[in-house]
């Protein structure tokens, strides 16, 4: 159950292991814990820091300085850019998401056989929902009560019912939630089941060892096996992990497939394939008071799109997110800063259709990733936009604001709204975006030409290396994919502990 | 690296006009900037510091660019900054609106880290 901060770690150092995992996040933490519980000596090692009680629920600056990865402003570059967000620390992202936990759909899974059935027997599905029970159980996730859901959730829920959305409480892993509505900045009430407290906590109580505060740069590898992965410590050490019996990689699908390129290990579409969910919000002005960063952050979310790859959520944040967000420049959003209690906050995550890809960047500096929307994943959010407006007005805004270069800023009818589907602008640089739910870039296949991992997650080159993160999905899924990603980490630890 | 003299007077008027005070809280205008942009700068990624300063670079240079003027932002009128900012938010080009949509998100980081903007922005007008 040691524990070792590379803030310390001043001079070289050298550990030996049985496994070493890379990231403590979702994917890591569970197959540590699988491991771990078959009895392997499992070392984690993290980026990121262990995160002090004292640190979480502050102020969004202070979250992004010290929870997020580059500050929450790592970007998807391309013809529109827009950025993408990563947690860092110990427990990875789920520390700072919004607990929100979908099991894969069954379309996906259906989607995912059909283009490579070879993946069927390794991807069971009845399997799939005994691991996603399970883990449900565990991390305590449950729909969201609306003793906790605050005034946003419930307006939002009144909007749906008025436009025939269909919509439900969030299912969350935040048992025992109080409506602090600081998920994001790291619940400070510890109602939150990340990693940290949960799977990552069970693997250190069945003996892993964690290491964090140290970023992995190369992996090693001898002949065609993977022996070993080197870094630096944040205390300014060079540290090298011998791993006796392998390497699972699960440093997401950004860094995970920047140490394989990193480290020379190409092979396959490494990189390529790079799917997210974009997002967009839109804000609304109400005559009464909503206190968009009071009550459950994420708690109802609109789910009669999602076949047509819009997923609709209330946005809770801090209000430091927020006062950047309300439309207007100067004297005009100064005075719309003073109703900010009265401004609601909604968005979209859109299942894009376009791939990009991560590359190991310019002089062996951190990982670049490109993609650009297409012309359908525009109109899609198009419509998302207008959705959401429409969903606003009808839950009793006075106004609405789409944040669309070219449309008016406000917007008091459902009518203009709805205009936006057919007339609205087809350029993604149009809109303000963001994107969490990374996907893809070291995907599993049955060939070697197709995937970067096998079905059962081992390099499809390199012998003792396994890679678990939401990297191996063939797509994005259109959901939030933490519980799904646990899931199948779960289960493909299970083959590695049995191999 | 900390902000040259001129640049934190650019600085400083850019986030001035884009988040004035007002009766209720304070601005930007009255409150101490350096604190957190020493804190920002060093805890961005080497890009991202340098894309804030190119920002406020950009913003510092567009009377030249936008009203044709051989002036800088700081120099100009507190009106006349606020209408130049309102231009280049609506234009056409990307980059500006972009760029301006970027120092709004940064500003609002500003103000809600201190107290007193903060205590305001989130008190309640009528007793729940």
């Amino acid at each position: 159950m040691s524990a070792l901060d590379g803030r310390v770690i001043q001079r070289d150092l050298e550990q030996s292991c049985g496994f070493l995992v890379v990231g403590s996040g979702p994917a890591g933490a569970a197959a540590a814990n699988v491991l771990a519980e078959a009895g392997a000596d499992v070392l984690v090692v993290e980026e990121g820091h262990p995160v002090a009680p004292q640190e979480l629920g502050r102020d969004s600056f202070f979250a992004l300085r010290t929870l997020y990865r580059g500050l929450g402003a790592t970007l998807v570059e391309g013809r529109a850019p827009f950025p993408y967000v990563q947690g860092r620390g110990v427990g990875g992202t789920s520390v700072v998401n919004g607990a929100i936990s979908w099991r894969l759909p069954r379309d996906v899974w259906e989607e995912w056989i059909a283009a490579d059935p070879g993946l069927a027997p390794h991807l069971p599905w009845e399997a799939l929902q005994e691991e996603q029970a399970a883990l449900e159980a565990r991390l305590g996730i449950a729909p969201t009560p609306s003793a906790v859901a605050g005034e946003k959730n419930r307006r939002f829920a009144r909007g749906a019912e008025a436009i025939g959305l269909e919509h439900r409480p969030i299912a969350r892993n935040a048992p025992g939630c109080e409506g602090a509505g600081q998920c994001l900045e790291g619940c400070p009430r510890g109602r939150k089941s990340g990693m940290d407290r949960t799977l990552l906590a069970d693997a250190r109580s069945a003996g892993a060892r964690l290491l964090s505060g140290v970023a992995i740069e190369r992996l090693e590898t001898a002949g065609d096996r993977a022996v070993a992965a080197t870094g630096r410590a944040a205390g300014g050490g060079r540290v090298r992990l011998r791993a006796r019996e392998g390497v699972v990689l699960a440093a997401s699908a950004i860094q995970s497939p920047w140490l394989l390129l990193r480290s020379g290990i190409d092979d396959g579409p490494v990189g390529r394939h790079f799917q997210c969910h974009p997002g967009a919000s839109v804000g609304a002005r109400f005559s009464d008071e909503i206190r968009l960063w009071e009550g459950a952050t994420q708690g109802h979310e609109g789910t009669g799109l999602r076949r047509e790859g819009l997923k609709f959520e209330v946005l809770g944040y801090d209000v430091g997110l927020a006062v950047g967000r309300v439309p207007g420049i100067g004297r005009a959003h100064a005075a719309a800063l003073d109703a900010i209690d009265r401004h609601l906050h909604v968005g979209v995550a859109l299942r894009a259709e376009a791939e990009g890809r991560v590359t190991a960047g310019w002089f062996g500096g951190g990982p670049r990733v490109r993609l650009d929307l297409t012309r359908r994943d525009v109109g899609k959010l198009r419509k998302g936009i207008a959705v959401l407006c429409e969903l606003l007005l009808a839950a009793g805004a006075e106004a609405v604001f789409p944040s669309i270069a070219g449309v008016p800023a406000e917007l008091t009818d459902a009518a203009a709204a709805r205009a936006l589907v057919a007339h609205g602008p087809d350029d993604a640089r149009a809109f303000t975006m963001a994107a969490t739910h990374l996907f893809g870039t070291c995907r599993m296949a049955t060939s070697p030409e197709r995937g970067v991992v096998r079905p059962d997650l081992r390099h499809h080159a390199i012998d003792r290396l396994w890679v678990v993160d939401s990297s191996v999905f063939p797509s994005n899924t259109g959901v939030n994919p933490q519980t799904s990603l646990l899931a199948i980490a779960t289960h493909a630890a299970r083959g590695i502990a049995r191999a | 690296m900390s902000w040259w003299r001129f640049e934190r007077r650019w600085r400083d008027a850019v986030f001035a006009a884009l988040y004035p005070s007002t009766s209720r809280r304070p601005g930007l205008d009255r409150v101490a900037l350096e604190p957190f942009f020493e804190a920002f700068l060093s805890a961005a990624p080497a890009l991202v510091g340098v894309g804030l300063r190119a920002c406020v670079w950009l913003v510092a240079l567009l009377p030249p660019l936008l009203l044709l003027r051989p002036c800088s932002f700081a120099s100009l009128a507190p009106d006349e900054r606020e209408a130049l900012l309102v231009r280049a938010a609506a234009s056409d080009a990307y980059v500006l609106r972009q760029l301006l949509a970027t120092l709004k998100l940064v500003g609002g980081l500003a103000l809600a880290a201190d107290p007193a903007a903060r205590a305001a922005l989130v008190a309640r007008r009528v007793a729940p």
